[in-house]
């Protein structure tokens, strides 16, 4: 067994050195975990916005394609509305909330649909739009279609 | 030589090694974080319009009735039951304004675009209509409502014309601004 000085040194010599490597090792996997988290759910949160487009451009396409189906353009037609049928296919396997509400001449909700429970929600995609119908006294109204997916 | 402390300069150039990868890894880190903090916070901001495009509101906005009976005394009484759109109300205004006519004649139809607004627009944001003479020599909007709009960074904004007869035609500007603080409270 060989006993001396010189590997005693260099041992301790060496250990300042292993803890600089190891922390910057560590701050580079640390910022790595982080950024990878964030874009994650960057990607969810652009995914579940082109959920929400999606199941609105359905809405649109059924409000507005409303003569082939029998409903039409008005606000009478849009209460009798079944928006989950509109809806399912697009949402997949996203959770959603979708309203539609006239706001002008006055405020009332017309119908909506949802799948899933809004309070678990961590991330959310949001579509929104405005659009004309005609109200029961015949006059123009305004009326707005919400979609919220998570 | 034994019994002697062994030192030499290969230790502490190992030393410096360490810290320079040391130094570059933090660097590298912070402009990592930095680079996906400013990703993600410019998706959504406090002063971001988070509806609808402001030129399909407008559009909106001005094919939707007015929803509210009322008559305008000038010089002969004007009876508007309704259903006129605001298009065609604001087109009326205009013109009476620019013949000479008070503006506050017209303070129903006002009150009726302001509170169309105010549905429109939600809590968050206040939206005002401005009209604009483009021929006119004051760039003065000849008609605020609900009242003229601050201008900034954060207003949102689309215009489009009006055309209202006789050669006369108005840009209408819609523009939308964050709510002040003590509205929200």
């Amino acid at each position: 067994m060989i006993r001396r000085d010189d590997a005693i040194g260099g041992f301790f010599e060496d250990l300042p050195v292993l803890l600089f490597v190891l922390l910057g090792v560590f701050v580079l996997i640390s910022a790595s975990v982080i950024v990878s988290d964030r874009m994650s759910e960057q990607r969810r949160i652009d995914w579940l916005g082109s959920v929400a487009d999606d199941i609105l451009a359905d809405i649109l396409l059924r409000v507005t394609c409303a003569d082939a189906v029998g409903y039409s353009l008005t606000v009478a037609g849009m209460r009798e509305m079944r928006l989950e049928a509109a809806t399912e296919a697009a949402a997949g396997d996203a959770y959603y909330c979708a309203s539609v509400v006239m706001l002008h001449p006055s405020v009332e909700w017309l119908c909506s649909a949802a799948k899933g429970d809004p309070r678990t929600a961590s991330n959310a995609g949001f579509a929104e739009t405005l659009f004309s119908a005609i109200s029961d006294d015949g006059s123009t109204a305004i009326v707005r279609v919400t979609v919220l997916a998570w | 030589m034994p019994g002697e402390l062994f030192r030499d300069e290969k230790g502490q150039l190992a030393l410096m090694d360490a810290m320079v990868f040391f130094s570059i890894a933090m660097l590298v880190s912070s402009i990592l974080m930095a680079q996906s903090e400013s990703v993600s916070t410019s998706t959504h901001s406090e002063l971001d319009w988070p509806g609808v495009e402001v030129s399909d509101m407008l559009e909106v906005m001005m094919g939707a009735s007015i929803g509210t009976e009322m008559t305008i005394c000038l010089d002969r009484e004007w009876e508007i039951c309704g259903s006129e759109s605001v298009a065609e109300c604001l087109c009326a205004e205009l013109c009476a304004v620019s013949k000479g006519f008070e503006m506050s004649a017209f303070d129903p139809v006002n009150e009726a675009i302001a509170g169309i607004l105010e549905v429109l627009s939600g809590p968050l944001f206040r939206a005002h209509v401005l009209a604009v003479h483009p021929q006119g020599s004051s760039a003065e909007p000849v008609l605020a409502v609900p009242g003229p709009c601050r201008a900034g960074d954060s207003v949102h904004s689309s215009s489009m014309e009006l055309p209202c007869g006789h050669g006369l035609t108005f840009t209408i500007i819609l523009a939308l601004e964050p709510a002040a603080l003590p509205e929200l409270m």
